[in-house]
């Protein structure tokens, strides 16, 4: 025999007309009895089971049982009453029904009200986080060095085909020659120097192992050693793989922003521009760290050649007196501010216990000088 | 007999749509980005269902699965036809020289997306009314592509020969067409409408906004909105729009206000406010007579056309 059970009064759309019928139903642990009344009190009955039901949802006072739709037409059937306890007791009896239980797991979650569901979700989200962390920023491992040469190759055939590259023999003899000396042996990379005549005080390697060096920089330089401390941070970026990491994390930091901002207002233009925004901080902030990475592991390859960081950081330091952007601009810099740099490399060179011997010969530097003065 | 007007209702409020929006920034960031078929699924459902006319809710049964795997069969068309570009590519830099080879797969490509517009259109179009109803009764769209693609050549065509003027006529065609082949349960709307009624809507309301500065545009855009329902029927009865240039002017302009000064955390309740003034403006005239209305599924209609155009947002094209 059958229990007692919560009888109440609903409204039955069968999904054929839109006209409704009025009845009751009987919820009970194995099935739910609808019972369907028209206006002369004929009764029709109906009985429900549990995995006839699509989704049970309430909106302001009204519950919604959808039920699968039987025979041929197979339009969905709409049960709507009004009593909570009744809601309660079939989404029970509904969760109780789903034969696995990540079935059941998923109705308890779905039956949550928004807000716990905003709660579990925060909770979960940092942890998101730093498995994002984790394992994205270290997706990179997972490419071969041949993509981050294929990257190179590309990146530079666009750069330097409007720039203007100057293929002078002293020079690049005098550079090659105190790269060679910094570049570590377990190097899987091809090192390749190019000077292009730019008057701005910069260098970049790309991942491929080219190292671009404006003529500007050089004519800044007031020793070989200075030289020395750029090419090795630019070694660094090669040598751990910064260019690849860099394309890994905009590509998914704008991912990231994408769908995390305005999904759901598809078209909407406000969080487009909120997500462009975030985009550019983040980057700004993970290129930052990048530099740092450099300098320091361009502090040990220095070292390990026994070339003093001193030049390094007298670079630095010249570049603090030319300095034009104002301090709080910097957060929004590419790179950290030179003070600061400056900063963290003296903290280094109190470990340098060695007196590093010449570079390179004090006539081939006067000849270098020489050459990039007149170009 | 008396003519019953029947108005639209909105009773979605803000903070309802803010949380949604939480749960669906988190649990899309926590997914990795897989539930934002979900969420989008989530935010549709909530205005529909929030959507009311004689007394009864709208409702909207498209799932995050369907919008899922019509994204995921997208995604392998596209791959497969960009390797299918891919191999022409190779194939004519062979038998040409290579730049002319990627002229002529760009105009390929170029030619298909073309092609495949009116295709979305109609496959998006089919799919959401296929998932809407009321009274759980659910809407069909009955239009075919190739009869929209048709509408459409002649219409580029006719207005790049007539600079322009034949636009508007252009205008109620399509109109026409997206609300003729509509139905609700098994029966159409309809849409009649005159060109040249709407051709002089146009120019009144582009020679005031040059002279105003723009500012006339919001009561062209209200022209427009009360043009398209007065000449939009269901069962014989008109639809009809109270809406006024003031409202939208005042509506923009604040939303534009709330949004900015809040740095986009009021955009919820900017959406909510938003549709309930332009829901809130339109009438029906007349009742519904329910007991000559029957269910008529539209079983094929799939996600696949809101899966190219999720797959192509993605690509940016």
């Amino acid at each position: 025999m059958k229990k007692r059970t919560l009888m109440t009064d609903v409204e039955y759309f069968d999904g054929l007309t839109p006209i409704s019928r009025k009845g009751y139903i009987l919820p009970y642990m194995s099935n739910i009895q609808l019972v369907l009344q028209d206006e002369s009190g004929k009764k029709e009955n109906l009985y429900i089971k549990y995995d006839e039901i699509t989704e049970i949802s309430k909106l302001e006072n009204k519950s919604k049982i959808e039920l699968k739709g039987d025979g041929n037409l197979s339009a969905n059937r709409l049960i709507i009453f009004r009593e909570i306890e009744t809601h309660n007791l079939i989404n029970k009896y509904w969760a109780a029904n789903k034969k696995s239980t990540i079935g059941s797991i998923f109705i308890k979650f779905r039956n949550l009200s928004n807000i716990k569901k905003a709660a579990l979700a925060a909770i979960l989200a940092p942890c998101t986080l730093i498995l994002i962390l984790l394992f994205f920023d270290k997706s990179y491992l997972l490419l071969p060095l041949s993509v981050d040469k294929k990257f190179g190759a590309l990146v530079s055939e666009n750069l330097l085909s409007n720039s203007n590259v100057i293929d002078n023999k002293v020079i690049l003899r005098a550079l090659e020659n105190i790269n060679t000396r910094i570049v570590p042996e377990t190097s899987s990379y091809k090192y390749k120097i190019k000077l292009v005549k730019n008057p701005a005080i910069n260098a970049f390697a790309l991942p491929d192992g080219q190292i671009i060096i404006f003529t500007g920089l050089i004519a800044a330089s007031k020793s070989p050693e200075e030289i020395a401390g750029v090419l090795a941070h630019e070694i660094s970026h090669v040598e751990l793989r910064h260019g690849i990491r860099q394309l890994i994390r905009v590509m998914g930091i704008s991912y990231f922003t994408a769908i995390v901002i305005g999904v759901g207002f598809e078209g909407a233009e406000i969080p487009e521009t909120i997500s462009e925004i975030a985009n550019i901080l983040i980057y700004v902030k993970y290129s930052q760290e990048f530099e740092k990475e450099a300098d320091l592991n361009a502090v040990s390859l220095l070292h390990e050649a026994g070339i003093s960081i001193k030049g390094f950081i007298s670079f630095f330091d010249r570049l603090i007196h030319n300095e034009k952007t104002p301090e709080i601009l910097s957060w929004i810099s590419t790179h950290p501010d030179n003070k600061t740099r400056s900063d963290y490399l003296k903290e280094k060179l109190k470990q340098e216990k060695f007196i590093s011997g010449k570079l390179i010969s004090n006539d081939n530097w006067l000849a270098v000088k020489k050459i990039i003065n007149n170009i | 007999m008396e003519t019953a007007k029947n108005k639209f209702s909105f009773h979605g409020d803000g903070g309802a749509l803010f949380i949604i929006y939480l749960v669906n920034a988190l649990l899309t960031f926590i997914t990795l980005g897989i539930y934002s078929f979900w969420a989008r699924v989530k935010v549709i459902k909530f205005i529909y269902q929030n959507t009311e006319f004689m007394s009864e809710r709208f409702d909207y049964h498209g799932t995050g699965k369907e919008r899922f795997t019509g994204f995921l069969k997208a995604a392998g068309i596209f791959i497969i036809f960009s390797l299918i570009m891919a191999g022409i590519f190779k194939l004519l830099s062979i038998l040409f020289d290579q730049n002319i080879a990627q002229i002529i797969v760009t105009l390929i490509i170029y030619l298909i997306i073309v092609a495949f517009i009116p295709f979305i259109l109609v496959g998006k179009e089919r799919y959401r009314l296929s998932r809407s109803s009321w009274r759980n009764i659910r809407f069909k769209f009955t239009g075919n592509t190739k009869e929209l693609f048709k509408e459409y050549i002649k219409g580029v065509l006719l207005c790049l020969i007539t600079l322009g003027i034949y636009f508007p006529w252009f205008q109620c065609k399509v109109n026409k067409y997206f609300a003729d082949h509509s139905q609700y349960g098994n029966q159409p709307f309809s849409y009649n409408a005159d060109g040249k009624e709407l051709f002089f809507i146009y120019l009144k309301g582009i020679l005031l906004s040059i002279i105003t500065l723009g500012i006339y545009n919001f009561w062209l855009r209200a022209d427009l909105l009360k043009f398209y329902y007065k000449n939009l029927s269901f069962q014989n009865n008109k639809f009809s729009s109270e809406i006024t240039g003031g409202i939208i002017f005042k509506t923009a302009l604040i939303s534009m206000l709330l949004v900015i000064f809040s740095f986009g955390i009021a955009l919820p309740w900017v959406i909510i406010r938003n549709i309930k003034i332009y829901l809130n403006s339109i009438n029906y005239k007349g009742n519904i007579d329910l007991s000559t209305i029957k269910a008529d599924l539209d079983k094929k209609a799939s996600a696949l056309a809101d899966g190219l155009s999720d797959a192509a947002g993605a690509l940016d094209i």
